[in-house]
C-alpha cells in the first residue's frame, strides 16, 4: 500500500479534490488563492471567510500565508520598479563593485539584523514557554482590535498563544536560512537580492513583535492595550528619570546593559519582594534601559546603548549586568577601572568570566566578595537578578568603592599628550581633542559631541585616558549632575480608537500634516538635542510624533521654559501627541500602528494580505519614519521592512553612510502612475512619495525631506493643503526658497494655504507658466507642457479625489459586480 | 401663506433698520482701511493662520489679555450678519472702538466683534459658513484661544505672541479670510468694540446682544431649523470615503448629516460651487417613493452610479433596511440587537462592551468598508439630533440602549418620556438583563414582542443582499407600529 499523502502528489488527484470555500453565494477555490495549500488550508479558509463575500467578489484574493520572499513579488516589484536601489560605494573597497554584488552585501546586512532580532525573540520565547507553558494565552488587551499584525501580515494568523508564536518564529527561522543561502551563495539579480532583503526586513518586524508581545503579555510591561482610551492623554505618566544625574549614588547602583531584560525583571522582583524599592537604584542602558520603566517606574534610563561607556567612565555602577548586547567593548575591563562587579547573563555574553550558574546565590556572593573576583557568568535569569541586587548591597555596605572615579588632576594626565593628533583622525565626530588638552572648558565641550566610542584612547600612543579627561572636565562643569530629565515609559501599541481620531485630523481633514515616527539607536554624531528638535518642530505643527528605540531618551532631553518635551505634549496617538512606543522591539508598533490606520478605513484583512494593505497605506496615509543614527545592522533590516510596508524612511544625520537607498526619479514621468480602481485605466499621478529610503545630512534637511514625503497621490483636499504647506514652509524657512517641484502637487487653488495663496498663485503664473485669474487658477500647465483648463487638468493628472485607485492590477475591482 | 411671509419679511426689514441704527450710533473709534485687493489680503499680518494653530489653549498665567468668557459673565458677542444693500457697506473699513491690544495687558474685558458681509448672491443661508471662515482668524490664529461662539465667546491671547497682534490686523484677517474662501462675499466691514468702563462696560455689550444679536439669531435659527429635506430639490453626494471603502457613497441631506460630521448640506452646496473638481456632487432628489424612510428615485440612481453600480437602494432614515454605507471613520454607530428587537447607539468615546458583546472598535471594524450592512449604520455623533433619526425603524421609540455619557450629551434630542426607558451600561449590558430592563420600564419595543414577552427578531439579510420582500414589509411594519413622531 502507498503511504498516506502520496496521492496528493499526483496532479490528477489534486485537481479532483478542489478545495472550495463558500462565502455567501460565492465559491472560492483555495488552490487559486494560495500558492501551495498544503498545511495551510485551515488558515486560508478562515481568512477567506473573514474577508466575506463582498471583498471576494471585489477582487481576486491572493494570500501570502507563511510567505516566501517571492510570494510578495507582486508588491515588491511595484516598489523596486519605481524606486530602483541605489548603492553608495564603501570608501574602503578598492574597486568599484558590481551592483549585484552590492545588492548581495545589502542582503547580508539585512540578514544580520534579522538574525539578531530572531535570536533574541527565540531566547525569550523559549524562556516564556518554560515558565508559562505553550498554551499561555496572548491577549493584547481590550483596546486593541487587531493584535499581532507584523506577524499576521506574513503568516496569516495572529499569535494567540505561545504555541502560535513558536510556529511563527520557526517559520521566520526557516526563512532566514533560505535568505542566508542566497546572501552568501546566491548569484541573483539586483532586484532578486533586494526582494529578499525586503523580505528579511519584514521578518525582522515579526521577530521584534514576538519579543515585544511576550514582554507585554507575559511580563507585564506597560501596554496601552489594557487601558481605556480615556486614559491615553497622560498615560504612562511623565515620571521616568533619564540621565546619569538622576542616579543617587549614595545607594547601591545596578546598571543593566544589553537587550535582554530578564535579569532586570527578576532583580526588580527581588527588590519588590524585600521592600528595597527605596534602598537601591535600578538603571539601564540601551534597550534594557527602556524596558525597565515599563515594569518598574523606579527604573532609570541612563543613556543609549552606543554611549554605554559613558556610564562606566563616570563610575556610576556598583554592579553591571550585561546580557547579549549591543555593546562592542570590554565591559569587564571597563568595570574593573571603577571597581564595579560584572554579572554576565546568558550563553552568549562571552566575557571570560567563570560560569557559576550551578551554585547558590549566597555562595557566589561570598566568593566574589571575599576573593574580589571581577564578576561571574550566570545563565539563569532569576539567579542573575537576585545576585545583582545582593552584590550591589554588599559592595556598598563594605565600602568597597571610591566615592568618585573622576580625575582630580587633569593637567597631569593631559601633559602626556604629544600633539600627534592621531586621536582626531580616528574620532568619528572629528573632535579636536589634542587642542583641548589644557583647557577644561574645551574638553567639557567635547563631552557634548562625544559618543564615548573609545577610538581615540585606543589610537593614542601615549596612553592618555582621553575619555576620563573628557568625563572629568564635563563633571567639573556640572554636566553630570545636570544630565537629568523626565520622560514617559514606553506604552506599547497604538489603538484603533486613536486612529479614528487621527483619521479626522490627517486623512479627512488637514489639521495636522501627518504622523512622524522617529526611531533609532541614538548613535549619531552631533548634538542629542537635534532629534528632539525635529520632534518638536512637527509637534508644534500639529503632527502626531512617535518615538521608539533608544532615541526616545534623547527626545526626553529637550527642555525649555515650558518643561520637558514629554510634559508639553499629551501621550495619546492623536494630533499633537507625543507617543513613546518603547525600546528597540517596540519599533514593531510603528508599522502595526500604521496598519491599524489602514484597517480603520478599509476593513481589509491584515492576514497574509500584504499587497493589499501596503498598496492601500502607501498611497493614502501621510506617515514617514525618520531613522536618526542608522548605522547598525538592526536598523538596516528595520529600514528594509518599513519600505516593504509602503512607509517612506528618511535616514540621517550623515545618512549617506547607509550604503543603499530607494530613490524615486521625479522627472521620469513613466514611473508615476496608478490604475483607476474601477475602470483599470492607467493614470499619471504626482511623483509621491518621492523616495522610500533617502539619506539626509542635517536636521533641517531631515525636516524638509520629511515634509516632502508626506504627499500622497490619494490624499484628499485638506490633507493635500496640509502637506503642501508643510513642505513649502520648511523649504522657505530653512533654505530661503520653495522647492523646485512644489507646483507638481497643486490641483486647485483650494490647496494653497490662504496666507500664501496670492504669492503662490503669482509664482505659478510667473515661474511655471500657469494662467491665473484673480485668486483662481484658470489654466494649468500639464507636465507635457500643454496649457489646459482645470477640468481637463484634473482629468489628465492625478487621481480624482476620493476615487479608489491602486498600483496593483489584481486590485482593480472586478467588473460588473452585481 | 402670503400673509405669514409678508410679516416675516417685514420683521426682517424692521430688524435690519434697528441694527443699522445701533451700528451707526456706536461710539466713534479709530478707522482703518484694510486691503481689499486679494493680492494684499494678508499683507501686514504677522501672525500665522493655519489649521495647525487650531485648538490652542492659553492657561491663565500665559495670558496676555482676555476677552469675554466666564469672568465677564459671558456678556460679549461675536456677531456676523449679511447685509442687504451694497451702499450700506464701505468695503475694508475696520473700526476699532476702545483700546488697542498693547494697551490692555493683563486685563480681562467684555467685547464685541460685529462683522457685516454683503454680496449680490449672499443670503443668510450661508451664515454658518461665513461664521466658520471668519472664526478661522482666531481659531487657527497663532496665539489665540477661542472657546464657544456667539454670546458665550471667550478669547485669550498668549503672552509670547502678543506683540504680533493688534485689532486692526485681526479685523483684516477676519474679513479677508472669509473673502478669500468665499467669493460670494463682495464687501465687508467690521467694528471691534473693546468695552472698557468708560465705553459702558458689559452693560453696553449686553445691550447690543439683547437688541441686535439675539433677535437676529432667533430669526435665522428658526429658519434654518424649519429648512428640511422637503425644501431642497437636490441633495449632495460625497465620495471622499471611497478611497477607504470602494463603492461607498454618502447622500447628504438637510436632515441627514454624513457620519463623518465634517459636512453639512449647506456646506456641501457651497463646496460644490467652490471646488467643482472636488469630491462633492449634486444629487437631484427625483421622486420621493418613501417619505417616512426617506427614499428617492434620484438618490438611488446616483448612488447606483457613484457606487460603481454596487448599491441600488438607500433608505436614508433607516438603519435596518437599506441603510447608508460607511467606511470606518464614523463617530458613532447604530446597531440592531436581535435579543430585544431594538436598536442600540454607541459612540467612539465609549470603550466598554455593548449588548452585542463587542466594543465600539470591534463593531466599527465589522461594519466598515463600504458595505451595506442591514441593521448597522455608522453615523455622526450629531445625527441623532435629526428630526428624522431612524424614523423608518420607529425613531426614538426603537432605541433601547446608549452609553451613559453619550446619552447625557443627547439629552435634548431624546424625547422626555423616552429618556428613562433607554438603558445605559450602568443598567445593563447583557441582553438578557436588557430584556428584563425594557419590560420593567415599559419600553415601546416591548409592544413588538409576542405577547409582550418574547421578542420576535427580524431576519436580517447578509450585507449587500436585498431583503426578502415579505421580511422587508415586516421590518418596516414594526417601525411604523411604534413610531411616534416627537413634537417639533
Ligand atoms: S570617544 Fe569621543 S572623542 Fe574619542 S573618538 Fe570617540 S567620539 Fe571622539
Ligand atoms: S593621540 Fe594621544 S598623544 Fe596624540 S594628540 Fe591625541 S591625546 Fe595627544
Ligand atoms: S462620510 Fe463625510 S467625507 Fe466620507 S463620504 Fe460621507 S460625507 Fe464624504
Amino acid at each position: 500500500m502507498e503511504p498516506e499523502g502520496f496521492a496528493t502528489l499526483r496532479a490528477g488527484e489534486k485537481k479532483a479534490n478542489k478545495k472550495i470555500v463558500k462565502v455567501g453565494d460565492c465559491e472560492v477555490d483555495l488552490e487559486e488563492v494560495v500558492r501551495d495549500l498544503r498545511g495551510v488550508e485551515d488558515i486560508a479558509t478562515d481568512i477567506i471567510k473573514e474577508m466575506g463575500e463582498r471583498r471576494v467578489k471585489q477582487w481576486k484574493p491572493k494570500l501570502n500565508i507563511l510567505a516566501h520572499a517571492s510570494d510578495i513579488a507582486e508588491w515588491d516589484n511595484v516598489l523596486l520598479n519605481r524606486y530602483h536601489p541605489l548603492y553608495t560605494s564603501i570608501p574602503s573597497t578598492p574597486t568599484i563593485m558590481e551592483e549585484s554584488n552590492q545588492a548581495k552585501l545589502s542582503l547580508q546586512d539585512t540578514c544580520k539584523g534579522l538574525f539578531k532580532q530572531l535570536t533574541f525573540a527565540r531566547d525569550l520565547l523559549e524562556f516564556a514557554i518554560k515558565v508559562f507553558g505553550r498554551n499561555r494565552e496572548i491577549d493584547m488587551g481590550s483596546s486593541i482590535t487587531y493584535p499581532t499584525m507584523n506577524t499576521s501580515m506574513l503568516t496569516g494568523f495572529y499569535t494567540k498563544n505561545l504555541d502560535d508564536m513558536d510556529r511563527a518564529l520557526s517559520y521566520a527561522e526557516t526563512q532566514l536560512s533560505e535568505l542566508l543561502l542566497a546572501a552568501y551563495f546566491g548569484a541573483e539579480s539586483v532586484i532578486e537580492f533586494e526582494e529578499k532583503a525586503l523580505h528579511a526586513g519584514a521578518l525582522t518586524f515579526l521577530a521584534m513583535e514576538i519579543a515585544e508581545t511576550i514582554k507585554m503579555c507575559c511580563f507585564e510591561f506597560f501596554n496601552a492595550g489594557n487601558h481605556p482610551a480615556t486614559e491615553y492623554s497622560d498615560s504612562p505618566p511623565v515620571e521616568i528619570e533619564v540621565g546619569m544625574g538622576a542616579v543617587d549614588r549614595t545607594k547601591p547602583v545596578i546598571v543593566f546593559f544589553g537587550n535582554n531584560f530578564l535579569p532586570a525583571w527578576f532583580a526588580v522582583e527581588h527588590v519588590k519582594a524585600n521592600g528595597l524599592e527605596d534602598a537601591i537604584e535600578i538603571c539601564g542602558v540601551g534597550a534594557v534601559g527602556h524596558d525597565i520603566p515599563r515594569f518598574y517606574n523606579g527604573g532609570k534610563v541612563l543613556t543609549s546603548a552606543v554611549k554605554a561607556r559613558k556610564v562606566t567612565r563616570a563610575g556610576i555602577p556598583d554592579v553591571v549586568v550585561a546580557s547579549e548586547t549591543c555593546l562592542d567593548f570590554d565591559l569587564v575591563a571597563e568595570a574593573k577601572r571603577v571597581d564595579a562587579k560584572v554579572v554576565a547573563y546568558g550563553y552568549k555574553a562571552g566575557s571570560g568570566l567563570e560560569d557559576r550558574s550551578d551554585d547558590s546565590v549566597d555562595d557566589i556572593l561570598k566568593n566574589v566578595m571575599e576573593n574580589d573576583l571581577p564578576g561571574v557568568r550566570i545563565t539563569i535569569p532569576e539567579k542573575a537578578g537576585e545576585l545583582a541586587v545582593k552584590l550591589a548591597i554588599a559592595i556598598k555596605q563594605k565600602g568597597k568603592r571610591k566615592e568618585n572615579y573622576l580625575l582630580a588632576e587633569l593637567k597631569e594626565e593631559a601633559s602626556r599628550c604629544n600633539s600627534c593628533d592621531l586621536c582626531i583622525e580616528v574620532c568619528p565626530n572629528k573632535q579636536t581633542i589634542s587642542k583641548a588638552m589644557d583647557d577644561v572648558s574645551a574638553l567639557a565641550d567635547i563631552y557634548d559631541n562625544c559618543i564615548f566610542c573609545g577610538l581615540c584612547e585606543r589610537a593614542c600612543p601615549e596612553g592618555v585616558p582621553i575619555m576620563d579627561l573628557i568625563m572629568s572636565a564635563a563633571a567639573t562643569r556640572g554636566k553630570l549632575k545636570g544630565d537629568k530629565y523626565l520622560m514617559r515609559a514606553g506604552r506599547g501599541p497604538m489603538s484603533e480608537l486613536e486612529w479614528r481620531d487621527l483619521t479626522f485630523g490627517i486623512i479627512l481633514g488637514g489639521n495636522g500634516p501627518g504622523m512622524i515616527n522617529i526611531i533609532g539607536c541614538g548613535n549619531y554624531p552631533g548634538s542629542e538635542r537635534e532629534v528632539a528638535e525635529i520632534a518638536r518642530y512637527f509637534l508644534e505643527r500639529n503632527a502626531l510624533v512617535t518615538v521608539s528605540g533608544c532615541v526616545a531618551a534623547d527626545v526626553a532631553k529637550y527642555f525649555d521654559e515650558n518643561g520637558f518635551l514629554f510634559e508639553q505634549y499629551i501621550a495619546a496617538g492623536v494630533l499633537k501627541g507625543l507617543v513613546n512606543f518603547g525600546g528597540c522591539t517596540a519599533i514593531s508598533h510603528v508599522p502595526a500602528a500604521i496598519y491599524r490606520g489602514a484597517l480603520v478605513g478599509s476593513g481589509y484583512t491584515p492576514k497574509a494580505n500584504w499587497t493589499q494593505i501596503a498598496d492601500y497605506l502607501y498611497a493614502r496615509l501621510p506617515v514617514v519614519v525618520i531613522m536618526w543614527g542608522a548605522a547598525t545592522e538592526e536598523m538596516y533590516a528595520v529600514a528594509s521592512g518599513l519600505v516593504r510596508s509602503g512607509i517612506p524612511v528618511v535616514i540621517g544625520p550623515s545618512g549617506f553612510k547607509f550604503k543603499r537607498y530607494f530613490l524615486g526619479d521625479k522627472d521620469d514621468r513613466s514611473k508615476w502612475w496608478m490604475y483607476d480602481g474601477v475602470t483599470g485605466e492607467k493614470k499619471e499621478v504626482e511623483p509621491c512619495p518621492m523616495h522610500m529610503l533617502v539619506p539626509v545630512d542635517t536636521k533641517e534637511e531631515a525636516i524638509a525631506m520629511c515634509a516632502k514625503l508626506l504627499h500622497r497621490p490619494l490624499a484628499l483636499r485638506d490633507p493635500r493643503l496640509a502637506s503642501l504647506e508643510a513642505e513649502n514652509e520648511a523649504y522657505k524657512n530653512f533654505f530661503g526658497e520653495y522647492s523646485d517641484d512644489w507646483h507638481l502637487y497643486v490641483r486647485s487653488e483650494q490647496e494653497l494655504h490662504v496666507m500664501r495663496r496670492a504669492e503662490l498663485l503669482r509664482k505659478l503664473g510667473q515661474e511655471h507658466g500657469w494662467e491665473i485669474e484673480g485668486m483662481k487658477i484658470k489654466r494649468a500647465k500639464h507636465r507635457s507642457g500643454e496649457l489646459m483648463d482645470m477640468q481637463e487638468y484634473n482629468k489628465r493628472y492625478g487621481i480624482q479625489l476620493g476615487r479608489y485607485s491602486t498600483l496593483v492590477p489584481r486590485l482593480i475591482t472586478r467588473k460588473g459586480i452585481k | 401663506m402670503t400673509k405669514a411671509k409678508l410679516t416675516e419679511e417685514e420683521e426682517e426689514q424692521e430688524q435690519a433698520r434697528d441694527r443699522q441704527e445701533i451700528w451707526d450710533a456706536l461710539p466713534k473709534g479709530k478707522v482703518y482701511h484694510v486691503p481689499t485687493n486679494p493680492d494684499d489680503f494678508f499683507t501686514g499680518i504677522s501672525y500665522d493662520i493655519s489649521p495647525r494653530q487650531a485648538g490652542q489653549r492659553v492657561r491663565k498665567h500665559d495670558m496676555y489679555c482676555e476677552l469675554g468668557g466666564p469672568k465677564q459673565r459671558y456678556s460679549s458677542f461675536f456677531f456676523i450678519e449679511v447685509v442687504k444693500g451694497e451702499d450700506k457697506i464701505e468695503d475694508g473699513r475696520v473700526e476699532v472702538i476702545g483700546p488697542e491690544i498693547k494697551e490692555i495687558e493683563g486685563q480681562s474685558l467684555p467685547f464685541g466683534f460685529w462683522i457685516r458681509y454683503y454680496g449680490k448672491e449672499l443670503t443668510e443661508d450661508y451664515l454658518d459658513l461665513l461664521t466658520r471662515w471668519t472664526y478661522f482668524a482666531l481659531e487657527e490664529g497663532e496665539g489665540w484661544m477661542l472657546l464657544n461662539t456667539r454670546d458665550t465667546i471667550w478669547l485669550r491671547l498668549h503672552k509670547k505672541d502678543a506683540d504680533k497682534h493688534d485689532f486692526e490686523h485681526l479685523g483684516q484677517a477676519m474679513i479677508n479670510l472669509c473673502k478669500i474662501q468665499f467669493p460670494l462675499v463682495e464687501k465687508a466691514d467690521a467694528k471691534i468694540l473693546i468695552a472698557t468702563e468708560d465705553l459702558g462696560g458689559s452693560k453696553h455689550t449686553k445691550g447690543i446682544i439683547d437688541n441686535v444679536c439675539v433677535p437676529y439669531w432667533e430669526r435665522v435659527d428658526k429658519r434654518a431649523r424649519a429648512f428640511s429635506d422637503d425644501d431642497a430639490d437636490t441633495f449632495y453626494g460625497c465620495t471622499i470615503c471611497q478611497t477607504f471603502a470602494p463603492s461607498h457613497v454618502c447622500a447628504v441631506a438637510p436632515d441627514r448629516p454624513p457620519y463623518c460630521g465634517i459636512i453639512t448640506w449647506i456646506g456641501a452646496k457651497v463646496m460644490c460651487d467652490l471646488d467643482p473638481y472636488g469630491y462633492i456632487f449634486e444629487m437631484p432628489k427625483g421622486e420621493c417613493v418613501d417619505p417616512e424612510g426617506g427614499e428617492y428615485t434620484g438618490i438611488n440612481e446616483k448612488i447606483y452610479e457613484k457606487s460603481n453600480r454596487t448599491y441600488k437602494r438607500v433608505v436614508m432614515y433607516s438603519s435596518i433596511t437599506y441603510p447608508q454605507t460607511n467606511c470606518g471613520c464614523f463617530e458613532a454607530a447604530i446597531f440592531y440587537i436581535p435579543d430585544v428587537d431594538g436598536l442600540g447607539l454607541v459612540d467612539r468615546r465609549y470603550g466598554g462592551e455593548t449588548p452585542l458583546g463587542v466594543t465600539f472598535s470591534k463593531l466599527a471594524g465589522l461594519i466598515s468598508g463600504g458595505q451595506q450592512n442591514h441593521g448597522y449604520c455608522g453615523i455622526s455623533s450629531r445625527t441623532p439630533r435629526s428630526r428624522k433619526f431612524v424614523r423608518a425603524d420607529g425613531g426614538w421609540n426603537r432605541i433601547v440602549w446608549i452609553p451613559k455619557e453619550y446619552k447625557q450629551i443627547l439629552t435634548e434630542s431624546i424625547p422626555a418620556e423616552m429618556f428613562d426607558k433607554i438603558a445605559t451600561e450602568e443598567d445593563c449590558i447583557d441582553p438578557k438583563e436588557l430584556k428584563e430592563f425594557l419590560k420593567r420600564v415599559h419600553h415601546p419595543v416591548v409592544t413588538l414582542w409576542k405577547d409582550g414577552e418574547t421578542p420576535d427578531p427580524l431576519n436580517l439579510p447578509p450585507p449587500n443582499t436585498d431583503w426578502d420582500q415579505e421580511e422587508e414589509k415586516k421590518a418596516r411594519g414594526k417601525g411604523k407600529d411604534i413610531l411616534v413622531i416627537p413634537p417639533p
